[in-house]
């Protein structure tokens, strides 16, 4: 059984590089398949990228929306054989899976590539903090009051305070 | 040595981030084993400074701590070897489609919730940090994996992982050099050190005689329309039990079916309602308060509980005073009644002892709010919190092994009095009936080596370490 890996994603990678070619698996065109095949099938393609040293995507789009237990098990053993299943999470996203579940899943990699490449930067020292304006962000969540308004804050408390009620 | 490693050590160059720190958090996880990578490898366990059988690290376990030590390691210059049971990391995160995950999401604001980002002081940690859904956040970290991988330094090996404990590897004067570990690949290797990431320990979800419910980490369906029950009777029953964080994540949830603290606490803010500056600053007192005095006292003690109860009085003051003395309190009601709108059915929370426990300030504050409103302004379905109380047993149905052959299925919840929140329960406490039960009782380690730690892990906090 081949892997489908749609030319609109892999545009988005080297070509040539199959290991990192993202596989999409639309569930409504496997319904009919017997449930082993399909997870025999994501299994056989984490092995593949295993030999050359990848880890195989394999997006799974959940077109289906099923609530009940047996669909559950599915997505259970397809996420433990490598799968990673996507399924719309707003009203926008359920009529872009209806108009075509690959746009889908390019907009999920897309938006994944976008937060993996700050994580990527080179880490600059191995334990010491990496630059002082590291903690620029860190210090500004305390706000240090002027004299005027501690007073301020102070009657307040003294006034408005639930404790000094009754 | 530092006292992080101290903290974390099993034996001569063995780690664990997986069980010595508790209560869990994966943001914690993530902080502890990147640091425990980082001070380990300034004092030489590992890297180019030692004799070329024990340069590499092993990290076992491809979850988020795992793959964080991996790649801070490989950043370092370290050859690093990353084993996984599964075919893929991150398991446990990509299993789950529903829980809209840590770390910006059920705290009080602060600047990194705009930015959705790790709130982290120190340098950039490997895997970045949105706020998402937890399936397409470990997508994101795939991705990153991935980009690491074409690093040589890397090699990430599975489906295989340890046999056996680690054995110690002696020179001639009998000084520990490194460490020997078995696989189930059938390789014995040689490393410097191991860094243990493997589990998240076991999740207590069950109640006699054959219940189990959702896990915390498994796709669930609360936030859907009738809780995704299919045909449901016209008023469904719902019963929480469970006072720490996960059990008030899944109150909040189910109440509002918004799916997390931060939307609904949005929603009250919506019209113009905003928390006074005196009750935030006294919660934000008491919270600092709270999280010294826990951080210091004994697990499970008087101590511990004196703690949390004051920091509960605190937080049930401030609701009471919010809600039926301030000024702006009938446009608080309001908006409080309007996000308990999305959920017609009954809630119930049970919790032992008189206080919640641990721990994310927002979520604290709000199932209190949701409770004291729904109590003033009638609303049948706002959750109903009974302290002092536990789930004994379930009858009526056997879910065991699938929570969704059991969803939406009228059970009996025989109920229990627990008057102290870690000793035993005394006498039933009456029954409810509930068709969709969520028990969160925490968490039982399972420490992978025996151990006896030189100092409590969750007292060396890495976020604080120079």
């Amino acid at each position: 059984m081949a892997a489908f890996f749609p030319a609109q994603l892999t545009r988005l990678y080297p070509p040539g590089d199959n290991g990192k070619i993202p596989c999409v698996i639309v569930l409504s065109d496997w319904a009919e398949l017997p449930r082993h095949d399909v997870i025999n099938c994501v299994a056989e393609i984490f092995r593949q990228a295993g030999e050359r040293q990848n880890v195989a995507t394999v997006l799974i789009v959940d077109d289906l929306g099923s609530i009940h237990a047996e669909y559950e098990v599915l997505l259970s053993a397809l996420t433990e054989a490598g799968g990673i299943i996507l399924a719309p999470d707003s009203p926008e996203e359920i009529e872009m899976v209806r108009r075509d579940p690959l746009v889908f899943a390019e907009a999920q990699l897309i938006a994944a590539q976008s937060h993996s490449a700050v994580a990527t930067a080179p880490l600059l020292s191995p334990s010491m903090p990496g630059s002082p304006d590291a903690y620029k962000e860190f210090g500004k969540a305390v706000t240090r009051l002027l004299p005027g308004e501690l007073e301020e804050v102070i009657e307040g408390r003294r006034h408005d305070d639930w404790r000094y009620l009754n | 040595m530092p006292q992080l490693l101290r903290a974390h050590e099993m034996m001569e160059f063995v780690y664990n981030v997986a069980d010595v720190a508790y209560p869990v958090s994966i943001r914690d996880q993530m902080n502890r084993s990147r640091w425990l990578v980082a001070k380990a490898y300034d004092l030489g366990f590992f890297g180019p400074s030692r004799d070329k059988r024990y340069q590499r690290l092993l990290v076992c376990g491809a979850g988020a701590a795992g793959v964080t030590a991996a790649l801070h390691a490989v950043s370092l210059g370290v050859e690093t070897v990353l084993v996984e049971r599964s075919p893929a990391p991150f398991l446990r995160q990509r299993l789950c489609r529903s829980r809209w995950i840590d770390p910006v999401q059920y705290d009080w604001s602060a600047n990194h919730w705009t930015a959705a980002a790790f709130p982290h002081a120190g340098p950039a940690m490997p895997l970045p940090w949105p706020a998402d859904r937890s399936n397409r956040l470990a997508f994101r970290w795939q991705l990153v994996l991935n980009a690491g991988l074409t690093n040589p330094l890397l090699t990430f090996r599975r489906p295989d992982h340890a046999v056996g404990a680690p054995v110690p590897i002696a020179n001639p004067s009998g000084e520990v050099v490194g460490i020997e570990m078995s696989f189930h690949s059938g390789l014995t290797e040689a490393f410097g050190m191991l860094l243990w990431c493997v589990g998240f320990s076991d999740e207590r979800r069950f109640a006699a005689p054959n219940y189990s419910g959702f896990a915390f980490w498994e796709t669930d369906p609360f936030e859907q329309p009738d809780w995704g029950v299919v045909s449901p009777p016209t008023r469904l029953r719902g019963l929480v039990s469970g006072g720490g964080d996960g059990a008030l994540q899944d109150v909040i949830r189910l109440a509002t079916r918004k799916k997390s603290a931060i939307d609904v606490w949005h929603d009250i803010e919506a019209a113009g309602w905003s928390m006074p500056d005196n009750v935030r600053h006294a919660l934000f007192t008491a919270e600092d308060q709270a999280q010294r005095a826990l951080l210091w006292c004994r697990p499970s003690s008087v101590d511990e509980h004196n703690a949390l109860q004051r920091l509960h009085d605190e937080y049930v003051q401030a609701v009471n005073y919010l809600a039926t003395f301030h000024p702006a309190r009938a446009l608080l009601i309001n908006q409080v009644v309007n996000v308990l709108a999305a959920n017609p059915h009954a809630l119930a929370h049970v919790h032992s002892c008189t206080h919640f426990a641990r721990y994310y300030g927002l979520n604290h504050f709000l199932v209190l709010l949701l409770a004291k409103v729904a109590t003033l302004a009638n609303v049948a379905s706002g959750p109903q919190v009974r302290p002092q109380t536990g789930v004994a047993t379930v009858s009526g149905h056997g879910c065991l092994g699938n929570p969704w052959t059991c969803h939406g299925v009228n059970h009996t919840v025989h109920l229990q009095h627990r008057p102290m929140c870690f000793g035993p329960a005394r006498a039933a406490a009456g029954q409810e009936n509930a068709h969709v039960l969520v028990i969160r009782h925490g968490i039982s380690p399972h420490p992978a080596f025996s151990h006896t730690p030189m100092a409590f892990a969750r007292q060396v906090m890495p976020y604080h370490l120079p």
